[in-house]
């Protein structure tokens, strides 16, 4: 590894634990998961991923963590948008709340979510007078999803909101523009940057959660089964082969979307000049 | 306790950061490097507190090549120039902390650290805000904290990089006074950076003046100012005008508009030979009428600036791309008042003090 | 985070709608009490439903018992380990230039993106009975998978990245002249580390040990994978919870729930104390 001179101490202690401990906990294990997949032929692999029942869970997978982050994408802006700029009152605790799908533990909020969505849970029965059941459908895993993922816009979004110079809009207004102008063509487009990455957060979260959905699902195959409780499955049914490759799949996207992340991130900084 | 500099290069990927450089610095000296920033005097300076390491060169203090060693090993105080004082500690604690990191058996007793820490902050007038923290101090109190923190060690050789560059205008003005007077207290070798010249002529003894990674000159402040060495040095020391021409007969003509100079010891030199003028506003005279053959301009602006009066005149009918827009004049006030102009007015030019470049080459200096 | 109100808001000066505002306000907090607040609740009213003796006598369980000590024991191994790990690796990326920093860095925010069921995947698939090293280990009398360890390792791929980077961030905007100057004053590494490097990063290194221990007290996926739900040797809290709940003993469920739910409020408040700790001495230092 080539650096640059500093009189500072520590680099090769530093580097020495950093990349000993990413080999050991992130790297090999990774790569087990790919070796294992190449014990596979092509055949087999084509075959495991185009079962139909794995095509299933891809598509409910994707679709409800896209459901869900859309849905976060307008709630988690409107939190954000009042946050910062409207007085309200227990304003600290509003925010200090909002992170709480970072610190409740997955299951717990499995299990209530099941409970107060059920058909004859507080919410749920409210829907199933008008005829809609949420718990142990797909909508039930979208509800589990936007749980998890209203705080990733919320906190993407809060910051640059805050940063924007009060002077923009004063400066709209000088010369006119009504408030909703502003908005449009002022406020908004600046937060865009901030909006996808929160966007993009929330979807790759969604993709693997799996402890505040499978309480909630049904996991009926075909039908609200989930990718990662599929891999799961395979696993106590002993077929290595086919969670590896279903795995690595999902690693793939994992990858892609951290790729996105990493490329929205450079460009929310860009457009607000900041780390 | 001199500091000498060997042929020193330095890059940073294609960045030449400084390109041969070589400097003797005597015992006792202050020293301040002066240039534009990126030209290579912050790098050159931490080069020579072990801060950085040199591609290329040596570096000795005090007769000892010290080019490999770390900072701890030189005995050299240094200031950063955002100060880095320890936000979480007391300006006591600050100051103390190079005596408390000292080994068991050379570090003194508690009572003499705190004998030396006082001294130090009456040295620097400080001692009233021992027990303040960075942040409840102005700029120029944390400025002098940082002094007499790296002051605590007793260092052979003082580095200070752009000791006054975060501050204001006024406090500025008055802690390089007090620089000047505390390095006259101490006599430790110092050298300092900066990018004001202003500055750089005020406090120090010598000045090394520096562009692009390469020492252009180094000299008195007088000898900077007076005798610059480089067209470089001549615009970067004080305002100067430049006028662009070729000798003809007994004047530079810049192209139809002839100004009645030439260089001294030319007379040897052909006529259409390009030579370059740089005249800085003091050393111009204007006369209302004048039975020379004086070049004549316009006055189109005119500023009081206290002790002196600021003009721009234009040079008349004559637009030619050796001469500068607008030259600018100064006028000590009773010269002013004595011309009595007004805008408008039709002048004559004549320069009293030139300094000549031939094809950017240092030629010879003197009236004329 | 930190939100203040705008001093004056510019679309809400006199003449302007007022609609709007009442609206959104409106509308945040609805989401946030059916969402946040609504559930949090409900575990804690969903606990107590049966009465306080039930409640005390679902907690009391020898079970119950194991899982909270095995909870614990992944906790304090897990963060110091992280710790130490994520000051090495601030320390490293935030204060020396070298090539592959990039890549180091989106490295370490990998376990971040990935689904924790490959988390836990993966390690039965080196240390499985058909991975790479796990029959070696069972012959040790070792076992890692279905085993103490395996819990361990899982629980600490996921949280690897929570202290790392919030002191990578927080250190690269710090800057290291101060630590420069240490050195230049004669400072030896381990004082340098302890007077100035750790006292200037003690508050974002509190927050990131707060949301690691959360995450190590809490995570259930990959943990899932690994343990082998075997009741008083390998279940920690969360899969107790599941268990319970799956035995349709739901008021048991919520019980130990409500425990993990308190934590969880407990870390939001550490937050918001650190937050505000932090917020005031960044005050002090740009006054």
């Amino acid at each position: 590894m080539k650096r640059s001179f500093s009189i500072l101490p520590g680099f090769r202690l530093a580097s020495g634990i950093t990349l000993f401990y990413l080999s050991l906990l992130v790297l090999i294990p990774l790569c087990a998961l790919v070796w294992k997949t190449t014990e596979l032929s092509l055949d087999e692999l084509v075959a495991t991923l185009t079962n139909s029942r794995v095509l299933a869970s891809f598509r409910v997978s994707i679709l409800t963590a896209l459901a869900a982050a859309l849905i976060n994408l307008f709630l988690g802006f409107v939190i954000a948008w009042v946050l910062v700029r409207y007085p309200m009152p227990f304003k600290r605790l509003f925010d200090a709340v909002i992170d709480l799908p970072f610190a409740l533990p997955t299951a717990v909020a499995g299990i209530v979510l099941a409970a107060l969505y059920a058909p004859d849970g507080w919410i749920g029965s409210f829907f199933t007078e008008l005829g809609i059941r949420i718990a142990y459908t797909p909508l039930g895993i979208v509800v589990a999803l936007m749980f998890i993922g209203l705080p990733f816009v919320v906190r993407t979004v809060e910051p640059v909101l805050q940063d924007l110079d009060s002077q923009l809009e004063e400066a709209a207004q000088s010369l006119g523009a009504s408030p909703w102008t502003i908005f449009r063509r002022v406020l908004f487009p600046p937060l865009i940057p901030a909006l996808l990455t929160g966007f993009a957060l929330a979807f790759a979260r969604g993709l693997g959660e799996y402890g505040s959905v499978i309480f909630i699902a049904g996991n009926m195959p075909m039908v609200s089964e989930i990718v990662p409780l599929l891999i799961i499955t395979k696993l106590e049914q002993y077929d290595y082969a086919g969670a590896t490759a279903i795995g690595l799949m999902m690693l793939v996207v994992a990858f892609i979307m951290l790729l996105v992340i990493n490329m929205l991130q450079a460009w929310t900084r860009k457009r607000t000049g900041k780390l | 306790m001199s500091i000498e500099v060997r042929n020193i290069t330095k890059a940073f990927d294609d960045f030449k950061a400084l390109d041969n450089v070589s400097l003797n610095v005597d015992d006792g000296e202050l020293v301040a490097l002066l240039g534009p920033s990126g030209c290579g005097k912050t790098t050159l300076l931490r080069m020579i507190a072990g801060l950085d390491f040199v591609d290329e060169g040596e570096v000795w203090l005090n007769g000892e090549n010290v080019t490999g060693k770390h900072i701890k090993q030189r005995g050299v105080g240094f200031v950063f120039q955002h100060y880095a004082l320890f936000g979480h500690m007391t300006v006591f604690e600050n100051v103390a902390f190079g005596l408390r990191v000292l080994k068991r058996n050379e570090r003194p007793s508690e009572d003499q650290i705190r004998k030396r820490v006082h001294e130090l902050l009456d040295l620097v007038q400080l001692d009233w805000l021992s027990k303040r923290f960075p942040a409840q101090l102005s700029g120029g109190q944390r400025q002098r904290v940082a002094l007499a923190r790296a002051l605590a060690v007793e260092p052979k050789f003082l580095l200070l990089d752009e000791p006054f560059g975060a501050l204001d205008a006024n406090v500025r003005k008055e802690l390089r006074r007090w620089l000047r007077r505390l390095h006259d207290e101490l006599h430790v070798t110092s050298i300092f950076v900066t990018h004001d010249q202003e500055e750089a002529m005020e406090v120090a003894s010598r000045i090394v003046v520096m562009d692009k990674g390469r020492i252009e000159q180094v000299g008195t402040p007088e000898a900077v100012y007076d005798r610059p060495a480089s067209p470089f040095v001549s615009s970067f020391i004080g305002n100067v005008n430049v006028f662009h021409g070729r000798l003809q007969g007994g004047s530079l003509d810049t192209g139809g508009w002839q100004l009645p100079i030439r260089p001294p010891g030319s007379d040897d030199v052909g006529d259409d030979t390009p030579y370059a003028a740089y005249i800085r506003p003091h050393d111009f005279e204007l006369l209302k009428s004048t039975e020379e053959k004086l070049p004549e301009c316009r006055v189109k602006f005119i500023q009081p600036m206290g002790s002196v009066y600021r003009l721009e005149v234009v040079p008349e009918h004559a637009a030619s791309d050796g001469l500068p827009e607008v030259i600018d004049v100064e006028l000590p006030r009773r010269d002013f008042r004595a011309l009595n102009l007004s805008v408008g007015e039709r002048v004559y030019l004549r320069a009293t003090e030139t300094h000549w470049f031939e094809a950017g080459q240092p030629a010879v200096t003197g009236p004329r | 985070m930190h939100t203040q109100t705008l001093a004056l808001d510019r679309l809400d000066q006199p003449g302007a709608r007022q609609w709007p505002r009442y609206v959104l306000t409106g509308l945040a907090i609805f989401i946030i009490g059916l969402f946040l607040l609504l559930p949090l609740a409900a575990v804690l009213i969903e606990a107590f439903s049966e009465g306080w003796d039930l409640y005390v006598q679902a907690i009391n369980d020898r079970y119950t018992w194991e899982a909270i000590k095995l909870t614990l024991l992944v906790a304090a191994v897990v963060v110091p380990l992280n710790t130490v790990f994520g000051i090495a690796a601030a320390w490293m990326i935030a204060r020396f230039q070298f090539t592959g920093r990039g890549a180091l860095t989106t490295l370490i925010d990998l376990p971040f993106s990935i689904s924790p069921v490959i988390a836990g995947l993966i390690f039965v698939l080196v240390f499985g009975a058909h991975g790479w090293f796990g029959s070696w280990f069972a012959e040790q009398g070792f076992p890692i998978i279905f085993a103490v360890p395996g819990i361990i390792l899982a629980t600490l791929f996921v949280t690897v990245p929570f202290v790392a980077r919030e002191l990578i961030p927080l250190m690269q905007e710090q800057g290291s002249e101060e630590e420069e100057a240490a050195i230049a004053l004669g400072a030896g590494s381990w004082t340098m580390f302890r007077k100035i490097t750790l006292p200037k990063i003690k508050w974002g290194l509190l927050y990131g040990i707060i949301l690691c221990n959360a995450r190590a007290m809490g995570e259930f996926g990959a943990v899932s994978v690994v343990s082998g739900h075997i009741r008083g040797q390998t279940n920690t809290l969360p899969l107790h919870v599941e268990i319970l709940y799956n035995e349709y003993n739901f008021t048991a469920a919520f019980a130990v729930a409500s425990l993990l739910a308190g934590l969880a409020i407990l870390t939001l408040v550490l937050k918001s104390l650190v937050e505000w700790q932090q917020a005031r001495s960044l005050e002090r230092a740009t006054q």
